[in-house]
């Protein structure tokens, strides 16, 4: 019985052991407080805090409608192909938006895996937005080339446009 | 900072309340860490339904849900025992921290270098791991996907339209955030923004710190009734260490609920099993009842759970009346969540319905697809960056099976939840690869525990001073 409890308690440190050290070298989550929270570097949720800050600054007073163009990948949807990336954005803008709503489609498009609205095909008419309460329609158009974001913000309550 | 203080102590209070309705009444002395950690799962627990109920009942979500919880859990403290054996609680804490501060002295001294290098370690890892979940829950936004796009999403619904219907849950445009599943997790963190009177994001992870605490004590008692302390300590140590658990336990999504109230429903399936009180069986099945209400995967986690427990029942010759009441207790549990049942109904269930697919399962494009899963869910039990030895050292405890209730009751547990979780891959409409890579983990997360407690039953009778607590 000494013999198998020595044996437990050596199997037992030595995958404590194993643990801490995934804990403070190879663990992203560590990594990534360090970073964000030590160190203030925002690398590793840039996506999010640039989504978040530039919904801040837009802050449309109603509903937002947001257009996606350039995301479709020639290869087509996929674990993390381009259409996923729109996804991304536009989770995390329904996320950050409410109470307001973000519309990317017709209301009666079902989005399961959140990229149904890059076929959905759905220019909205005017009588359609003011229906909805939309102030805004968002575009981000994605550069073939260098994949690079650009956002614009047209405002449907004084026509006023902006990047 | 007033009403977070008052809205912790609620989920306290209804907590130890309903402790002592069952278990305590008994004349059980727990320690109080004992009782503090069962005392906030089961006012999570609690708590969740009760604000589940005032917004059911039309009253608006404002920080006055906060006053009615508390006024709620003092009425439910007056009413339980817990205030006429409060004394004795305090005198029972008083004499375990004697006896306690007296055993941690004896097993310092009697122990020798490996048990106290285990201890160190097993300190040094789980202040490590709580510095993390600590972090990640006050100072980090909600980054994960799941976390904002779905629990986020409806905390924040909850917060700020309650159970309006057409704001949210009919919205099928926000279809990808599940509309359908269950609210508990919600319904607490909605808790924390009406304390502070808005959603940040930090904030609203609050209560996933004392959760951890909580998980750490809990799954420690259960191990403690097979093994000694140190080992107990070090085995808990094992699992809240892995980086897996510790990903999911401040992401700010369900996930640590389901483990919370799977630990704790198996802790009193267990007890009921053990010694036939009906206190243990009656909290079992109130764990169960908040497993369904936490998540979709709750629901046949607390079914496999209850007939894991009428099955043992049987085979251990229990009476025909005991039976009767494990169907009557369930029958109760399931009272409880009739109000969510109906409510949820008619809300679009837009994704994957898996008991359709059922029939499929014999598709002989489902059956190819049986090799990629079973390599998918053995690759990710044997990553050692995310999960240590935790699932390496299993297969070797299942060397030892025994023939007890400890053992066997988890073993069925862990099995059968096994096989529906590979069933609805095999099932799935979805690439397996994609599949892996979104749920998988967290599925195994959800097995740890059985796995934890089939592991310390197995293991724990082959150590030194092996004791029944």
């Amino acid at each position: 019985m000494f013999f198998k409890r020595k044996a437990f308690l050596i199997l037992i440190s030595a995958a404590l052991l194993i643990n801490i050290i995934v804990l403070i070298f190879r663990f992203y989550l560590s990594s990534m407080i360090k970073d964000v929270v030590l160190l203030g570097k925002l690398d590793s949720i840039s996506l999010t805090k640039e989504i978040d800050e530039r919904l801040d600054k837009i802050n449309p007073p109603g509903n937002l409608f947001v257009r996606f163009e350039g995301f479709k990948s020639k290869d087509g949807a996929g674990w993390g192909a381009l259409e996923d990336v729109a996804s991304i954005m536009y989770f995390r803008m329904a996320y950050k938006m409410y109470p307001k709503i973000v519309f990317a489609c017709s209301e009666n498009t079902k989005i399961v895996r959140g990229n149904e609205f890059l076929d959905a095909d759905f220019p909205p008419e005017k009588s359609w937005l003011r229906s909805k309460n939309i102030s805004g329609i968002l575009t981000i158009l994605r550069s073939p080339e260098d994949g690079r974001e650009i956002w614009y913000y047209q405002n449907l309550d004084n026509q006023s446009a902006g990047n | 900072m007033v009403f977070i203080a008052i809205y912790l102590l609620s989920i306290l209070i209804c907590g130890i309340s309903v402790l002592s309705f069952c278990e305590i009444r008994k004349g059980n002395q727990w320690p109080i860490h004992k009782l503090l950690a069962f005392a906030y799962v089961i006012g999570s627990g609690v708590s969740a339904f009760v604000l589940f109920w005032m917004a059911l009942a039309g009253i608006p979500p404002t920080a006055l849900w906060i006053i009615y919880l508390f006024v709620f859990s003092i009425v439910l403290f007056a009413l339980s025992p817990a205030r006429r054996i409060l004394s004795s609680i305090a005198l029972a804490c008083k004499i375990s921290g004697q006896k306690q501060l007296k055993n941690q002295d004896i097993m310092m001294s009697n122990t020798d270098l490996i048990g106290r290098s285990t201890i160190l370690l097993a300190i040094f890892a789980l202040l490590l791991s709580f510095s993390i979940v600590f972090m990640n829950s006050l100072f980090m936004p909600l980054w994960d996907i799941d976390s904002f796009a779905l629990w986020g999403l409806k905390s924040k619904a909850i917060y700020f339209t309650s159970l309006d219907k057409g704001a949210y849950f009919h919205r099928i445009g926000y279809g990808f955030s599940h509309l359908e599943y269950p609210l508990l997790a919600p319904f607490l963190n909605a808790g924390i923004y009406l304390c502070l009177g808005g959603c940040p994001q930090n904030w609203g992870k609050l209560l996933y710190i004392p959760l951890f605490l909580s998980l750490v004590v809990v799954l420690c008692s259960a191990a403690a009734r097979n093994m000694d302390k140190i080992l107990s300590f070090g085995f808990a140590a094992l699992l809240f260490s892995s980086p897996a658990i510790l990903q999911w336990s401040a992401a700010g999504t369900a996930d640590i609920y389901v483990v919370a109230f799977y630990a704790a429903m198996l802790f009193f399936s267990i007890g009921y099993i053990e010694n036939r009180d009906k206190s243990n069986l009656s909290l079992s099945i109130l764990c169960g009842a908040f497993l369904v209400f936490s998540k979709n995967e709750g629901l046949p986690i607390a079914v496999i759970n209850i007939l894991c427990v009428l099955c043992a029942a049987t085979i251990m010759k229990f009476d025909i009346r005991d039976k009767i009441r494990i169907i009557a207790y369930a029958s109760l549990g399931a009272f409880i969540l009739i109000p969510w049942f109906m409510w949820s109904s008619d809300i679009p269930r837009i994704h994957e319905n898996y008991p359709e697919h059922i029939g499929k399962i014999l598709d002989p494009k489902n059956l190819s697809r049986i090799p990629d899963i079973t390599f998918q869910f053995f690759s990710q039990g044997k990553n050692c960056f995310r999960w240590g030895l935790f699932w390496l050292i299993f297969p070797v405890s299942l060397i030892f099976a025994r023939k007890s209730a400890k053992f066997l009751v988890p073993l069925v547990c862990l099995f059968a939840n096994f096989a529906l979780y590979f069933l609805i891959f095999v099932i799935s409409p979805w690439d397996v690869s994609y599949l892996s890579a979104a749920a998988l983990e967290r599925l195994l997360t959800h097995l740890s525990v059985p796995a934890f407690y089939v592991m310390v039953s197995s293991l724990g009778p082959l150590s030194e001073n092996s004791r029944r607590n």
